[in-house]
């Protein structure tokens, strides 16, 4: 079997999700294009055996998007090699969800069924588009997943913290949308400790808070992993011992 | 990037002066801003390198230096160990691509042993491999303590590895710009229209001017009582007074200039087409001049149409329809397709919300 190319679809910039429901409904095509780097397509092999243990779910746990956001990791090694740049490029994001993992996004993201494989409505097709703000990069359904992976790997060189970085959508949100999640290391850091059932909703909150306060002064760049993890226990400690300090 | 003013810090926010040079595909030498003539002024400005539209470009570098007296730190920390106690550098962040890293610079005392007019030297050198990134990338000049622990014998207080001594306002480099607004179409520029730079010959009773030239330059006339307090303000747009005014006024300059614009770029583009028959979009969208180009690619669905389709095909397309057809699509769908694509009716609502306010909602 030939390897698979990579793709972008063409304009997505200009489609709102709106525009991408439409499509969808009407079972319209996108205008697809491969993606070339210095005058070479880009491969993207996807884990078959992820794709068929997914095919007909009716609902995605955290265990199965972890494992698509490890395979859709290791499927773009290739671009991530070529550039990085290149993963910033809506047109591949929207390309992944509406043709590589469709299902998964409309049935996650977008309240599709099996008997019905539609978005309920086209506010949801927003989760196929993404852009370089922050909020819009950890919004795209599939981005989302890469995301994670990209972490626990850039922090430890492995998968192993996919799983905490998945696990709650808060602390998915209150860590990779905000600047401290750009820092692999010190967002694993979070998500293995804040995930843990000990800690409520509010509390998790209270802490992403606190660190926050805490990188204003002090440059987040210039620590290491041992210092990372003394501030966000010093956080949790100082929070413990007084949970009024913030509202 | 650092809000407020830390408690520890002894000299917070410090100038910094930048050169910054860049390299052009195929040529490995390095040109400065001198280097590169009237070129040069549209892409450094005091806190930014804008290499918008510059494909040309692989790569960018940026020498920073700050230079200040130790009298502000010398109650608190013995000086004759700064060097060991501090370290300067840039941390750089790149939200597109999801990075931010700290690249370290030299922080030396001068003279060696101190004295009372002492100072120290801090410099540090950045280089990018342009395509490595996307959008803007933002490099702070910063001093940070580094040992794990520092007693400032000053504040009596210990500060930890990597707390802010010092820092510099941050330099922007805008890959491609993420603009709002009326800024989004042009390099926008306040001059005074009754007495103009030289070269530049604005009509004196207007308020805005437009040169329509490789990166279309929009000059606002400084002259006119609050416009410019009004148009950089950044009250949100929303129903705030300033946000509504100033939505509005972009409204208009907008409409006008992308109407005349995208009549012009489809005028350029129908005559080649005449000239060349079989030209394919692609060859068309090429043969524009470069302002002319970017309103197709950015503005071509205000002509209506397909927007799934790419721009040079949506051109196509346009050109495919007969003259009166043209001029239909020119007269009609331009000022709706810009409605929509500029949000002029929330602007313009908006904008009758703040005025009925006003008058405590008694509109004649």
């Amino acid at each position: 079997m030939a390897a698979k190319k990579l793709c972008r679809v063409e304009n997505i910039d200009d489609l709102t999700a709106q525009d991408v429901h439409s499509m969808i409904v009407t079972n319209k095509d996108f205008s697809i294009s491969p993606i070339e780097w210095d005058n070479s397509p880009i491969r993207f092999d996807f884990d078959d055996s992820v794709r068929r243990s997914l095919a007909g779910r009716t609902a995605f746990s955290v265990a199965d998007e972890v494992s698509i956001a490890i395979a859709l990791h290791e499927a773009l090694v290739p671009a991530r090699e070529s550039s990085i740049a290149l993963l910033r490029d809506s047109g591949v994001w929207a390309w992944i969800g509406l043709y590589e993992l469709r299902e998964y996004v409309l049935i996650r993201w977008c309240g599709a069924t099996q008997n019905s494989m539609l978005p309920t409505t086209p506010e949801k097709c927003s989760y196929f588009l993404t852009g370089d703000a922050l909020v819009r990069q950890a919004r795209c359904a599939v981005r989302r997943l890469w995301i994670a992976a990209d972490a626990s790997h850039r922090a430890k060189g492995d998968y192993n913290a996919v799983p905490a970085n998945l696990a709650l959508t808060d602390l998915y949100t209150g860590v990779f949308e905000r600047m401290l999640g750009l820092d692999a290391e010190l967002a694993c850091l979070l998500t293995t400790e804040l995930h843990q059932p000990k800690y409520v909703e509010d509390f998790r909150r209270k802490v992403l808070i606190g660190v926050g306060a805490r990188l204003s002064t002090v440059a987040l760049e210039c620590l290491d992993s041992r210092q990372k993890n003394s501030l966000i226990q010093e956080v949790i400690s100082d929070l413990a011992a007084n949970p009024s300090v913030l509202p | 990037m650092i809000r407020g003013y830390p408690a520890h810090t002894c000299l917070g926010k410090v100038p910094c002066t930048m050169s910054s040079d860049i390299q052009i595909a195929g040529n490995n030498r390095w040109l400065s801003r001198e280097d590169l003539g009237d070129e040069g002024h549209s892409i450094w400005g005091e806190f930014v390198v804008d290499l918008t539209g510059r494909d040309d470009i692989e790569h960018v570098r940026l020498r920073l230096n700050f230079d200040t007296p130790i009298t502000k730190i010398s109650a608190a920390y013995d000086i004759k160990k700064v060097e060991e106690y501090f370290e300067f550098g840039a941390r750089v962040w790149n939200k597109s691509t999801r990075r931010r890293y700290f690249r370290r610079g030299e922080l030396t005392l001068k003279p060696k042993g101190g004295g009372k007019n002492a100072h120290l030297e801090c410099t540090v050198e950045v280089q990018f491999e342009v395509r490595e990134f996307g959008g803007e990338i933002e490099v702070e000049p910063i001093m940070v303590t580094r040992p794990q622990t520092l007693l400032d014998n000053d504040r009596n207080i210990i500060l930890g590895r990597g707390s802010l001594i010092a820092w510099s306002e941050p330099i922007v480099i805008m890959l491609d710009r993420i603009r709002k607004g009326i800024d989004s179409l042009f390099d926008i520029q306040w001059v005074s229209f009754s007495k103009p730079p030289p070269g530049l010959e604005p009509p004196a009773n207007s308020f805005f001017f437009v040169r329509w030239e490789r990166n279309p330059k929009l000059y606002l006339n400084v002259d006119i009582e609050n416009l410019q307090r009004l148009l950089v303000s950044d009250s949100k747009a929303g129903k705030s007074h300033d946000g509504s005014v100033r939505r509005a006024v972009n409204s208009i300059v907008a409409h006008q200039i992308l109407s005349t614009g995208l009549s012009a770029a489809l005028r350029q583009a129908s005559q080649h087409r005449l000239d060349e028959p079989d030209a394919t979009g692609e060859d068309l969208l090429v043969g524009l001049d470069d302002q002319n180009r970017a309103i197709i690619r950015g503005w071509i669905g205000a002509l209506g149409g397909n927007r799934a389709l790419r721009p040079e095909e949506q051109l196509l397309a346009i050109l495919d329809l007969d003259a009166d057809e043209v001029s239909i699509r020119i007269a009609e769908q331009i000022p709706n397709g810009l409605q929509s694509g500029l949000g002029t009716k929330k602007t313009v609502e908006n904008l009758i919300a703040v005025v009925a306010n006003s008058f405590s909602g008694k509109l004649d």
